[in-house]
């Protein structure tokens, strides 16, 4: 018993993996060769994926899919038990996910079923001594806390999304994974259940998975302004984020403000467009691997935190980037 | 209603500064203040975990229109993991026969997102984190949450319920002069950590071993020239240099 790792990836609603799972058996696979434990995978949905190629190669040895036409659309009230269920008899020693929106929402649910702690959003996952650590950010993402886990298995950890420590391993020598399909029934009514889903914005990735995000802030003025750096970020297939300030001027939606009060990012590429860098918006984007920093006033707090910068008016800038991308790709 | 009392943001890390509410609770209180003055009949019970550094959130919950408050006085300060204050909050809730939990659907500080889904979980009740627009009715809410893609979700959910509020919510009010003065005269009750029955290793099943501080970055790279050149030679380096486009 305890000797697997199970990791859960999430799937697109039409189908395929998305983005996080790779980064993810990464991670696992590599705690796993050094405990000496298998790493399977839970994915719930309602048919299972043609082929588990995307996903193989990478040292996963079991694929456990989860089929029932409940799993159509997210219900953290049916995923919660189901995943718990799976997931329990399998006898995990460590269960990961992603700090994804349903990752945030499905596993604290999940760590209550189970009756342990888990730590979110985590930068990284060691074996020290033989036990297990995880590090996340803490305090407004001034510091980095190392936790260690004092009670018994399972323990559950989610992973920062798109955090650029998961991106690299990958574990040859190991073959596709072997899919198994089981059809779920549920034992008990479910206590809320989800009745509808309406889309509301413009169906751009979510923030948090982005891997490049270009932000405006309160520099960017204007619906015209607005528009130029959705240009950019359409042009750099990267997803558009905002400060508070410009959310609250009701220039950009709520779902992409990024911040203390917003969402935390992580992304390869963090354009900040014309924002001063007030602590509240930093505590957002610490985990950003290059944070590039465009305003016009040279003592912005936000040049303390990018590795580039440009000092000028955005309105200049903005387009000339726009058109520098277009010139000699490659 | 659940608060958490955060370090104020400019707090230096591991400074012990003062405590302000969780910026997600102060929508939460003030959806339960809108829901008691629709309904009437309820009764908002403010409760937090902590230490000395509470008092001053507790009565700001009291001063802002909370009924009364109980704290759960954790004396020496020793860290609680989210499962842990779950399981407090779980006891509470069942001595207090609460029927909606109104909660931040986070913590600003340290952002862990966890304490609700837990909470439900663990009494296996229905939970809605990350409500922008919540409906109350007479045995069951209709929450509407912030999910992928900008889509939003609506979920129906029976009381008793958690529900997890996000900024978006509504626009919290300030403390009137009435409020501050009745705040000191609504009851407190103090509860120590080990009158509840949450064993230990639920408390303590993590332990933070090491906090270290971000540096800043502090040696920006400044791109010069006319907005042409300079913007041209950004992405040469952010696709030559950095390989990130």
């Amino acid at each position: 018993m305890n000797n697997r790792i199970v990791v859960f990836l999430e799937m697109h609603q039409g189908g395929g993996f998305k983005k996080s799972a790779r980064g993810l058996i990464a991670a696992a696979n590599e705690l796993a060769d050094q405990l000496g434990l298998e790493t399977e995978a839970i994915v719930m949905g309602e048919k299972p994926p043609d082929s588990v190629a995307e996903i193989s190669g990478c040292g996963l040895s079991r694929v456990h899919f989860l089929k029932s036409a409940l799993f159509k659309s997210y219900d953290v009230h049916v995923f919660a038990p189901a995943f718990f269920a799976a997931a329990r008899s399998l006898g995990p020693r460590l269960i990961m996910g992603s700090g994804s929106l349903l990752g945030r929402d499905l596993f604290p649910r999940v760590s209550a079923l189970f009756g342990v702690p888990m730590v979110s959003d985590c930068l990284r996952v060691l074996v020290e001594d033989g036990r297990l650590k995880a590090v996340k950010p803490v305090l407004y993402g001034q510091a980095h806390a190392k936790f260690s886990f004092t009670g018994g298995p399972p323990y559950i950890v989610t992973l920062a999304p798109r955090s650029s420590g998961w991106q690299t391993g990958s574990s040859a020598g190991r073959g596709a994974p072997v899919l198994e399909v089981t059809e779920y029934a549920p034992d008990h009514e479910p206590p809320g259940r989800l009745i509808a889903v309406r889309s509301q914005e413009s169906g751009q990735e979510d923030v948090t998975e982005a891997e490049v995000i270009v932000s405006g802030g309160r520099g960017i003025k204007s619906p015209e302004g607005f528009k130029m750096l959705a240009d950019l970020a359409r042009k750099m297939e990267g997803a558009v984020g905002a400060t508070r300030a410009i959310v609250d001027s009701g220039l950009a939606p709520q779902g992409i403000q990024i911040g203390q009060t917003g969402k935390n990012v992580s992304p390869r590429l963090y354009i900040a467009l014309g924002i001063s860098g007030a602590v509240q918006h930093i505590a957002g984007i610490r985990g950003s691997k290059v944070i590039v920093a465009v305003n016009r006033d040279p003592h912005a707090p936000i040049f303390n935190y990018a590795k580039y910068g440009i000092i000028g008016d955005l309105f200049e800038i903005i387009p000339e980037m726009t058109k520098a991308l277009d010139g000699c790709r490659d | 209603m659940c608060i958490k009392g955060v370090p104020e943001t400019a707090a230096e890390v591991n400074a012990a500064g003062k405590y302000v509410m969780n910026a997600f609770d102060e929508y939460a209180l003030e959806e339960a203040l809108r829901i008691k003055s629709k309904r009437g009949e309820a009764e908002i019970i403010a409760v937090t975990v902590g230490d000395g550094r509470m008092e001053e959130v507790v009565y700001s919950a009291l001063a802002l229109g909370a009924d009364r408050a109980v704290q759960v006085v954790n004396g020496n300060g020793r860290y609680i993991n989210g499962f842990g204050i779950a399981n407090i909050l779980r006891e509470l809730v069942l001595r207090e026969k609460i029927n909606l939990v109104l909660m931040g659907k986070q913590s600003v500080d340290n952002s862990s997102h966890q304490v609700g889904g837990m909470l439900a979980g663990l009494l296996g009740w229905p939970q809605a984190i990350d409500t922008i627009r919540l409906q109350v009715e007479e045995n069951e809410v209709i929450a509407e949450r912030l999910a992928e893609k900008g889509n939003i979700e609506v979920v129906r959910a029976g009381l008793p319920c958690v529900v997890g509020v996000t900024r978006g919510i509504n626009e919290p009010r300030y403390p009137s002069l009435k409020g501050i003065i009745s705040a000191r005269k609504k009851e407190v009750r103090r509860i120590g950590l080990e009158e509840l029955a949450v064993p230990a290793e639920v408390l303590f099943g993590l332990e933070i071993e090491e906090m270290r501080p971000v540096e800043e970055n502090g040696d920006c790279r400044f791109v010069e020239g006319d907005p042409g050149t300079a913007a041209a030679e950004l992405v040469r380096i952010l696709r030559e240099e950095e390989k990130v486009l």
